[in-house]
């Protein structure tokens, strides 16, 4: 029997065989028991045909009873016997042929004894009525031609040989039911002996098996309640430390609550300043639009100037130009008088007077000269100044050129801007959204996170449970290795 | 200086003039002496006017081949042909040729004329031996013409004999 088979089909396999033992036990009882029973029917049977035959041997012997005493008194009443038997004699008759209809011997002889009882019958009611009749002698007469009493003599042989045949079935049923009985006294010994047996082995292999297995068992038990042991302490502390952790996240998640709740409220105030600033975007590109128009205007205006000193220039070199003629002249007049000086100088006395107007003449002339000089220099400073204001102008001109490039620019700008601030406002609003639903998020991670602690201070308090539960199993398990192991010694 | 101010140094100047010819003539009897305020190759000297028998400016001179390093070449003064002489280069500058706008023809050789860049104006201070005038703060150097003429000619001498 391999080790691979169960407790219960070990204790299935020895009670199927004791039960195997018991139906066969119980079959051969039951057998026994039918033998038995149709033994018993058997003999009740011989007994009915005997108690018949006797009955009706005692019948016959009633009505020569009555008939002896009516032939020798003459008295009717002595013929009550004979009346009262005649009846029952045929009812027997009938009840015998009843019990041995099956038997071809005995109904041959039933059949044989009705004409002699009937013959007998006959005989005894001729002799009761010449006992009437005649008399007592012509009665005796016929019973003295003794056919009554051979008549009676067969009937009794007769019935001497069935008596004999059912005494002898009645033999023979019970020795058969003797030898059923003790076939079944020897099957029903023998299976409990072997049923014993049986149960014995079955129970020794079961016990021992049953020992060897739950020692092994209880040890793995014991060990398993040891780490179980260990494990639900590990687990508990586990437990405590996740409840630590999870009320710290509970309270981050908290403030990351109130966290995200500021920041709805500064996304509030993001979208309405983003509102704000849309509308002062738009209005300020309105502005730029008439700035760029203003800025245009003074292009125009600074190209009228640009032109109009150009022409102030051209003028100026103009003046420049007469006044390098005047200046000429001027030298010339001064070199003339200094000349003049000089004839003056040369001409003695006589050429004083000319001399005096020579040295007007170039006083004058050095005062042209000066003049000229000092005009010349004013028309330079005004060349100077007028190529200053015309560059002045002229980057004043690609200022405007480049102020309306980027006024251009800035109104692009502002339009971005507006498209820009409609986005963030946008934006706004969706991290607004987007925070409140993380904020109904957070809050439903808050209460997930208590359930976590919660369930996490009820883990803890299962662990415990576990732990003691752990305890008392390895406590349990001890308990039954030592009583398998006292019971296996 | 706008239109009224030109107008009214113009009426002063006009005044001046006229004035000068109403007045009697200045008997002063301080020697004065006329000089001609020069800049050659960028420094002040001073020349005697009386050293000098014309000037004349924007002169029109030819350049000709000479062996002298300061003759520039002929010009016509007058009708007459002078040769004319760097004065920088007759100084001792090392100052090129063109650039000449004055020429000053001496009196002591009216063929030798004297070119120059700059004439700053016409002075008229009282007689000095100095070798120096002081004007307006600046001191110039006056140009010895005569030794200058002497020099040319001895120059022109050598040549010749040469």
């Amino acid at each position: 029997m391999g080790n691979a088979w169960t407790f219960g089909r070990k204790i299935a396999l020895g009670f199927a065989l004791s039960v195997l033992v018991l139906v066969v036990v119980g079959y051969v009882s039951y057998r026994s028991d039918d033998v038995l029973i149709d033994n018993n029917h058997a003999v009740t049977h011989s007994h009915r045909v005997l108690e018949s035959l006797e009955r009706l041997l005692s019948l016959m012997k009633d009505a020569e009873t009555g008939q002896r005493g009516f032939l020798l008194t003459g008295e009717e009443a002595y013929l009550e016997p004979y009346t009262s038997s005649l009846d029952p004699i045929h009812a027997t008759q009938a009840d015998a042929r009843t019990l041995v209809v099956d038997d071809a011997r005995q109904l041959d002889r039933l059949d044989r004894i009705k004409p002699l009882v009937d013959a007998k019958l006959a005989e005894l009611r001729r002799t009761i009525e010449e006992r009437r009749a005649r008399g007592f002698d012509a009665a005796l007469t016929i019973v003295k031609t003794n056919e009554g009493k051979k008549a009676m003599d067969d009937v009794r042989a007769l019935v001497a040989d069935m008596e004999r045949d059912e005494r002898a079935r009645l033999d023979q049923n019970n020795a058969t039911a003797e030898a059923s009985a003790a076939a079944a006294k020897t099957t029903i010994l023998a299976g409990v002996a072997v049923a014993l047996l049986i149960v014995i082995v079955a129970a020794y292999v079961i016990t021992s098996s049953l020992n060897k297995q739950l020692g092994d068992a209880t040890n793995s038990i014991r060990s398993s309640a040891s780490e179980l042991q260990a494990a639900a302490t590990q687990q508990a502390s586990g437990a405590r430390e996740q409840s630590s952790a999870a009320n710290e996240v509970s309270t981050t998640i908290r403030e990351l609550l109130s966290t995200s709740k500021q920041i709805a409220e500064s996304s509030q105030r993001v979208s309405r300043i983003a509102e704000d600033t849309a509308g002062g975007a738009r209005v300020g590109d309105e502005a730029v639009t008439r700035a760029q128009d203003s800025m245009s205007a003074i292009k125009r205006q600074v190209d009228a100037i640009v032109g109009h000193m150009l022409d102030l220039g051209k003028k100026s070199q103009q003046a420049g130009s007469i006044l390098e003629i005047i200046n000429e002249l001027a030298e010339q007049t001064n070199i003339l008088a200094i000349n003049a000086t000089i004839e003056a100088a040369g001409a003695g006395e006589a050429g004083k007077r000319f001399g005096i107007v020579a040295d007007e003449i170039r006083k004058l002339a050095d005062r042209v000269g000066g003049s000229t000089k000092e005009i010349r220099s004013l028309v330079e400073d005004m060349r100077a100044a007028v190529n200053t204001t015309v560059m002045a102008t002229e980057s004043g001109v690609k200022a405007v050129d480049s102020g309306a490039r980027q006024f251009s620019d800035v109104t692009a700008s502002f339009t971005k801007i507006a498209g820009l601030v409609g986005t963030t406002s946008e934006a706004a609003r969706e991290i607004e959204l987007s925070t409140k639903q993380q904020a109904s998020a957070v809050e439903q991670v808050n209460v997930a996170i208590s359930n976590v602690a919660q369930a996490t201070k009820e883990s803890e308090a299962s662990s415990t449970q576990v732990l003691q539960t752990a305890t008392t199993l390895s406590q349990l398990s001890s308990a039954l290795l030592a009583l398998v192991q006292t019971e296996a010694h | 200086m706008n239109r009224r101010d030109v107008a009214e140094r113009a009426a002063d100047m006009r005044r001046a003039f006229d004035a000068t010819f109403a007045r009697a003539p200045e008997t002063s009897s301080a020697r004065t002496e006329d000089f001609l305020l020069v800049h050659v190759a960028g420094d002040p000297f001073a020349m005697r006017v009386a050293d000098f028998a014309r000037v004349a400016g924007a002169p029109k001179i030819v350049a000709v081949p000479s062996r002298s390093a300061t003759v520039i070449g002929v010009a016509s003064m007058r009708g007459a042909i002078v040769s004319v002489h760097s004065l920088a280069r007759l100084l001792g500058y090392d100052a090129p040729l063109d650039g000449a706008r004055w020429i000053a023809l001496a009196r002591a050789a009216d063929t030798i004329g004297f070119a120059f860049a700059a004439l700053d104006r016409f002075a008229r201070v009282e007689s000095t031996e100095e070798r120096v005038l002081v004007t307006d703060g600046v001191a110039r150097p006056i140009v010895d013409v005569a030794a200058l003429v002497a020099k040319i000619k001895a120059y022109e001498k050598t040549r010749r004999e040469a």
